[in-house]
């Protein structure tokens, strides 16, 4: 064989090409072999160490858990569970820089997954970003969760509406509120939870018709009657909210301001002259305790004022001019309120209510009788508009 | 192969151009088409090399420190001093060319031994580097990667049979293709190579360079993903007057820059100057040190590090313990380098540099809340900072930020910061880390640095008056020999039209009226040749070329070849030379 002639060939460039052609792809082969048997082994490794990680985040030791996570992630750095298991370890133990950083990586590479998104909307939130934060909580909403993403998506509403009740955006809470009740699963926890929001939202009709499909999916819930109670109170209602209110507390309910709304709700009951089924002669026992109860009330906040009563300034104090009124109309109240015409015992009715919203404006929020004559004043003016 | 073989063999049997019909063969292998392919294939095999030299280290890691070092750990002291005695072994007995980084070694591959690079020191290299960058030594793969390329490359390029000059161009593809595989960089490691390997700014082997960092990273990206090696958190746009933070960042950057390359010179030419024994136990006293640092608390200084850059960016240390990390490491990197233990000071240097500018960004936000730089804009240009001031390499710097943070509104604190750095650096420490490393090794190669500072000497510089009065073409012999009349100058020059310039003597012209050709124009009369011109800003060398044929030569306007700016001699050359040579040095 002639060596000379064969090492000739075996350097030509268009030889020395294919063979350095023939050698790379080789060289791919092996390498990727190699990688591939390194990376299993690593993975196997790294989910030892995540597990550890997630056990250490259970026992809330978060920094141990984000030196497991991130020893994971150096083994298996593309791993999408470790970098936000991770990410939510630093957001608990208040790493937020760099847990957002972590999270935007992520919504880089996955922009619809839900989780991240409820991860960036909750850092958003905490900096004082209202608008990213409404942004991205909207994102998880609408996004790809990899369990029960429709448990899921309930959740970051209700999230998502506390978060705008928290800003005082409460029309904006009561749409995603609206939204969220489209498909509610027969849940009396759940109806109650949303009815709560619709509570703090003010929308009291919605949130007293959340508590009522509580109460019919779970009788013994005490503060789902409670619920419906203040609700009911807060629209008005007041012959409901006593019963609702009455059936909470018997169920062992306890709530201060429960409490006081239905000692309010009976004082209503027990004051309001317009009720349909009252005897004449009660009505008009009603309307002379009312109008008492307002001379008393236009005298104590006319002296804690100051308000000279013998002013004969062109321009008269309402509250003073009323209480002039009162006294016009308190002889004949007196003397004989049981034979007064009708028109007169409106005229004394609507002073008495005139007397208690204006005393309301200038001395403050009243209480027991005088708080029930301003509530039913409030329903008087509902029914009339 | 020996260094005397590589200079003595033929070419590779590429087809002679016009020999022949010119084949589409032909055509696509002409050597210097066939060196660019031949760039590529050097990036490729760089690439692959590279995924097994950091899947390596990866694996001793974890064999040797264990899959999550924590301080306290036994193993911490005991792996960097036991796999440091085995590496000394190695090192000294299979492959003593392995010492160190790699940078100085390529380097004077290039200048001194024609390319050429033995494959038994890649060989050595990535088993040596990969074990004790693994067992903990405070030391980077970035250099010795960069060495495996060069020296792949070299062995490529000697079985080929290239030729001296190509083979020795190979070294810096070789280099560009395993710095650019190991940093995720390819536009930094182009810098480097060119600033630091080949030293000066050279366009022939640009596009090999180019061609052989590229292909290793795509090699590198394919395999182990494109993920940058940091993530950097959203870099805000900075106002000027934080400019004044970052200068400050820069000053104290130069400084402890400053600090560790005078440590490592001082401790380094000391420990070489011991007994050759002493080598099996410098590497294994550099692990203790080192690992006695990790078992006491501060694992991150144990390795590369990158991970704990990453962390430092993202706030996960307080400025004090950064500040104590950014000490330790210049400790540790010490104490790891001067022992002579195979691995590079890329990593560290970023280290330090990450270190030292969020230590210094956490001290600027406590005394100026309002600064709106993150801590890590402080890092990543605390990295850039040790990279101007610690390895002198100012445009590598500023890119390999860029390219690192992928955020170009970086780039003014950066330029500010690392300009301070390697101006401080400069004037404190005027030898850079790796022509120190050189000279204690007992060779001088030229830098990029030495280069910008010699003053170039051009032909303005040697140049003359030229003979008067100038000669036009059109002129008759007999006016011209009436005009030169009482003139001292034997040679005049003549301007011809519409361009170029020829030469006369006194003797010529005389000649010429007493042949009867009194009335005729120079422009027929003198023989047809030209002169060469120059021009007055090209490099004086250039003029050697001409100066020896004729007497004078013409140095033109650039924009008017007919304008005379002056002559330049032979005389006026050496005399120039002999000048500037006589001057005294710095």
């Amino acid at each position: 064989m002639d060596f000379k002639k064969l090492d000739e060939v075996a350097h030509k460039p268009p030889v020395v090409l294919v063979a350095l052609l023939i050698i790379a792809i080789v060289g791919f082969a092996a390498v990727h072999r190699m990688v591939n048997r390194f990376e299993s082994r690593q993975g196997v490794l790294a989910a030892q160490i995540f597990y550890t990680g997630l056990s250490q985040q259970r026992n809330r030791n978060f920094e141990t858990a984000i030196a497991d996570f991130r020893a994971a992630l150096s083994y298996d750095p593309n791993n999408y569970t470790y970098e936000l298991s991770l990410a939510k370890a630093l957001v608990a133990s208040e790493h937020y820089e760099e847990a957002e950083s972590y999270l935007m990586g992520l919504a880089e590479r996955a922009p619809q997954d839900g989780d991240v998104n409820l991860q960036l909307a909750r850092l958003a939130g905490r900096s004082g970003k209202y608008d990213d934060a409404v942004r991205y909580f909207h994102r998880a909403i609408y996004g790809l969760w990899a369990s029960d993403p429709e448990a899921n998506r309930r959740r970051t509403r209700l999230e998502l509406v506390d978060f705008l009740l928290q800003h005082g955006q409460k029309v904006e809470a009561q749409s995603e509120l609206i939204a969220s009740v489209a498909s509610l699963p027969p849940d009396p926890e759940l109806h109650r939870a949303i009815a709560d929001r619709f509570l703090q939202a003010q929308d009291y009709p919605d949130a007293l018709n959340q508590f009522r499909q509580a109460i019919q999916l779970d009788r013994t819930s005490a503060s789902a009657y409670l619920g419906a109670g203040r609700a009911a109170y807060q629209l008005g209602q007041y012959r409901t909210a006593q019963r609702y209110l009455q059936t909470a507390f018997d169920k062992g309910a306890q709530n201060d301001e429960g409490q006081s709304m239905l000692k309010t709700a009976e004082l209503v009951l027990n004051a309001d002259p317009d009720r349909p089924d009252l005897a004449p002669k009660e009505r008009r026992r009603r309307i002379v305790a009312a109008f008492q109860q307002a001379g008393d009330r236009a005298e104590q906040c006319l002296e804690s004022q100051n308000v000279d009563q013998n002013s004969t300034a062109a321009v008269v104090d309402p509250l003073l001019e009323l209480h002039r009124h009162w006294k016009v109309l308190e002889p004949r109240m007196r003397r004989d309120a049981l034979r007064a015409d009708a028109y007169t015992l409106d005229d004394a009715m609507d002073n008495a209510i005139g007397i208690e919203q204006m005393a309301a404006q200038r001395c403050g929020r009243p209480e027991g009788l005088d708080l029930a004559l301003l509530l039913i004043g409030r329903n008087r003016e509902g029914a009339e508009r | 192969m020996s260094h005397s073989a590589v200079s003595s063999v033929e070419g590779p049997n590429f087809p002679k151009t016009g020999s022949a019909p010119e084949s589409l063969l032909h055509v696509a292998f002409r050597e210097e088409r066939f060196f660019l392919v031949l760039s590529i294939f050097i990036g490729l095999f760089s690439g692959l090399a590279v995924v097994c030299f950091r899947i390596a280290i990866d694996w001793s890691r974890i064999a040797l420190l264990g899959p999550v070092p924590q301080p306290h750990q036994l193993r911490l002291l005991i792996a960097p001093l036991v796999v440091s005695l085995f590496v000394a072994v190695l090192v000294i007995h299979i492959f003593p060319a392995v010492r160190g980084s790699g940078v100085n070694q390529t380097k004077a591959a290039l200048y001194i031994y024609n390319g050429y690079i033995p494959f038994r020191t890649a060989v050595g290299k990535f088993i040596t580097a990969a074990l004790a960058i693994g067992a903990g030594h405070s030391l980077g793969p970035e250099d010795p990667s960069l060495q495996i390329g060069a020296s792949l490359a070299s062995a490529i390029g000697r079985y080929l049979r290239l030729s001296r000059e190509r083979l020795r161009l190979l070294a810096p593809v070789g280099a560009a293709a395993g710095l650019a595989a190991a940093f995720n960089a390819p536009i930094s490691a182009v810098l480097f190579v060119i600033e630091e390997v080949i030293g000066r700014w050279s366009a022939g082997i640009l596009g090999s360079v180019v061609l052989s960092a590229i292909s290793s990273v795509v090699v590198v990206r394919f395999f182990l993903g494109s993920e940058p090696l940091f993530r950097i958190p959203a870099v805000g746009l900075i106002r000027p007057q934080e400019l004044l933070a970052y200068a400050a960042l820069g000053a104290i950057g130069a400084f402890a820059a400053i600090i560790f390359a005078k440590g490592i010179g001082f401790f380094r030419s000391r420990l070489k100057a011991l007994p050759r024994w002493t080598q099996y136990f410098q590497p294994a006293i550099a692990g203790a040190l080192v690992g006695f640092i990790g078992y006491l608390g501060a694992p991150q200084v144990m390795g590369a590090g990158y991970g704990f850059m990453d962390q430092a960016m993202h706030n996960q240390f307080t400025w004090k313990m950064l500040a104590l990390l950014a000490v330790m490491k210049i400790v540790a990197t010490t104490a790891s380098f001067v022992s002579g233990t195979p691995g590079g000071m890329f990593a560290p240097t970023l280290f330090v540099g990450a270190m030292l500018g969020g230590a210094v960004g956490g001290v600027e936000h406590i005394f100026f809340p309002t600064l709106t730089g993150s801590i890590a804009t402080y890092a990543l240009v605390g990295m850039g900072v040790l990279f101007a001031a610690f390895l002198r390499v100012p445009m590598t710097s500023v890119f390999m930020v860029l390219e690192v943070s992928g955020n170009y509104s970086i780039i003014v604190p950066v330029i500010v910061a690392n300009t301070i750095a390697y101006v401080i650096s400069r004037s404190l420490q005027p030898t850079p880390i790796f022509d120190l490393l050189t000279r204690q090794d007992g060779l001088d190669l030229p830098s990029l640095e030495e280069q910008r500072e010699e003053s170039v000497l051009r032909v303005e510089d040697a140049m003359q008056v030229g003979p008067l009065p100038l000669l036009e073409d059109n002129e008759t012999v007999a006016e011209a020999t009436q005009r030169v009349q009482g003139s001292q100058a034997d040679l005049y020059l003549v301007r011809l039209h519409p361009t170029g310039w020829t030469s006369v003597t006194q003797e010529l012209l005389s000649r010429l009226n007493s042949e009867g050709k009194g009335e005729m124009t120079l422009g027929t009369a003198l023989p047809t040749g030209r002169l060469p011109y120059l021009h007055p800003d090209l490099p004086l060398e250039m003029a050697l070329r001409y100066v020896y044929q004729e007497p004078i030569v013409p140095v033109v306007s650039r924009a008017d070849f007919g304008k005379l700016e002056g002559v330049i001699s032979r005389e006026a050359v050496l005399n120039k030379y002999t000048v500037v040579s006589r001057e005294p040095q710095d």
